[in-house]
């Protein structure tokens, strides 16, 4: 009577599986969420270091462009449009700009496939991918926008750039928000 | 005996729980700590370019004026060849130096090293000539400029170049607080809309190689103001001018000690007076270009007038390459 007593009913067995098994959902959905969330967490974090380092690639281009040490009369942008910026420098000094190296870059936006790289050469190097949207735009020594037509900017107007810069959103596997970054790079060789 | 089991079971799901929450934290802890890293990182890399831009700029501002950088070179010594080739003083956590370019003293490189919390930056500039024949329409060696009793305009807006720039109206090697305050003091001096007071600049070259440089452009060494107008002329004067008669001048005039002005006299271009210029009572003295000053600098009983004239300080400036400030002409980070 006294180990009856001391057992469980069938009920409250039942009740017992059924709070356990209530908690051990509750437990597994709480830590599921929690680690879906940091994974979106690293995801996003991933895309803004991703954003950054192309910024930063696009920022030491742009600040060294039309670097000319022998004053040959280097256009510093070679050509400029709302996708792709070619930009040249003569980092060699030795008056010519070498195409297929450093002294010769490109920051091309290609969103309908979703990716903004930097070619060099015959090489393209991928900054970012899962680019939702990537505008390059440009303005003059006052500050003042420079409308930058389909086709690009013509010599004179890449003559007067001053001021480039560069907006790109990414969008993070899973994630519902773009990580968006903007640069405004001053071209410090085109005084 | 049963008790114990059920205590063992809630002792299980509460390190269970306990352990995904703690992977959760540490996870959660280390992409805190990359990214806080990531984010110093970029701190470290935005505090350096503006460090070794406002370097580059500072040391680029205190080069002296003039021709090229040949001096600036040889280093505080003045003589190349020595350890201290091309050093120059720069601001606190910055090294910059001075380096032959590849086309010489006209074009150096300056290379540029900041430290910084966390970290540095190097940079290479490329020093050229400032675009702007004069750097102010009044440069001066010293913001103390004299004596106004009577009345000086200074006006850096030229009308018929919208395009070019208005030049401040002084440039001395002094604090530009002096200047204003000098201005302030003098009572007579006025500054026309449009036109800022003061800014600081390197003294006007007017030493050994602005007349080294005369002397081989065959300045003429008198100078006797015109009746009209006159085409523009390079004159280099060893001594004093006096003019006592109405007239013209145009181009450029070197004067090594006192320009007397006893009558009204205008020029076109620049004047240069290493000895102080004197204007009487009753005479004005008009300047359409630039008026360059030594030490003593202004005493001016009657009137001063100095505007900025581009096209008269280009004419000048084919006559004869004028002495420029530095000015930044490129940049590399390295």
């Amino acid at each position: 009577m006294t180990r009856r007593q001391a057992g469980f009913s069938l009920v409250e067995l039942l009740v017992a599986l059924g709070l356990g098994l209530a908690i051990a959902i509750a437990a597994v959905s709480a830590v599921a969420t929690a680690l879906r969330a940091l994974a979106r967490l690293a995801l996003r974090a991933e895309a803004e270091d991703v954003l950054a380092l192309g910024l930063e690639a696009f920022t030491l281009d742009v600040r060294r462009a039309g670097f000319d040490p022998r004053a040959t009369g280097l256009p510093a942008l070679a050509d400029a449009s709302a996708a792709r910026l070619a930009l040249q420098a003569d980092l060699d000094a030795d008056g010519v700009v070498d195409a297929t190296s450093e002294e010769s870059t490109i920051i091309a936006c290609d969103v309908a496939g979703g990716r903004l790289s930097r070619i060099v050469g015959s090489q393209s190097l991928p900054l970012a991918t899962g680019v939702v949207a990537c505008t390059l735009a440009y303005a003059d020594a006052t500050g003042t926008a420079i409308p930058v037509p389909s086709g690009g900017l013509d010599a004179a107007a890449r003559a007067r750039v001053r001021l480039a810069t560069l907006d790109v959103a990414l969008h993070p596997p899973g994630s519902t928000v773009a990580a968006t970054r903007r640069a405004t790079v001053a071209l410090r060789s085109m005084p | 005996m049963r008790a114990g089991q059920r205590g063992g079971a809630t002792l299980a799901t509460a390190l269970v729980v306990l352990l995904a929450g703690s992977l959760l934290a540490a996870a959660l802890s280390d992409i805190a700590r990359t990214e806080l890293l990531v984010a110093r990182d970029r701190r470290v890399a935005a505090v350096g370019f503006a460090a070794a831009d406002a370097c580059v700029a500072r040391v680029v501002a205190a080069l002296p004026a003039g021709w090229d950088q040949a001096d600036a070179l040889a280093g505080p010594d003045g003589t190349s060849g020595t350890a201290d080739d091309g050093v120059r003083a720069a601001p606190s956590g910055c090294v910059a130096t001075l380096l032959q370019g590849p086309l010489g003293a006209a074009r150096p490189f300056l290379d540029v090293a900041v430290t910084v919390p966390g970290g540095g930056r190097r940079v290479r500039a490329i020093v050229g000539a400032a675009a702007a024949p004069s750097p102010a329409v009044v440069w001066a060696e010293r913001a103390a400029l004299g004596i106004v009793g009577g009345r000086m305009d200074v006006d850096g807006v030229d009308p018929a170049r919208p395009d070019v720039d208005a030049l401040p109206a002084f440039a001395t090697a002094d604090d530009p607080a002096l200047t204003d305050a000098w201005i302030a003091a003098s009572g007579g001096v006025t500054v026309a809309p449009g036109t800022v007071a003061a800014e600081i600049a390197p003294a006007p070259p007017l030493g050994a190689a602005l007349w080294s440089r005369l002397a081989a452009a065959g300045a003429a060494p008198v100078f006797v103001s015109a009746a009209a107008p006159p085409l523009p002329m390079l004159h280099a004067i060893d001594g004093d001018v006096v003019v006592t008669a109405p007239g013209y001048g145009s181009g450029l005039l070197v004067v090594r000690d006192r320009l007397d002005i006893e009558a009204d006299f205008a020029f076109s271009g620049v004047v240069a007076v290493s000895g102080g210029v004197h204007v009487a009572s009753g005479a004005t003295l008009r300047i359409a270009g630039a008026l360059w000053l030594g030490v003593p600098a202004l005493d001016v009983a009657g009137r001063l007038e100095v505007r900025h004239d581009r096209a008269a300080l280009d004419a000048a400036d084919t006559l004869f390459r004028l002495p420029r400030r530095a000015a930044l002409a490129g940049q590399v980070d390295r």
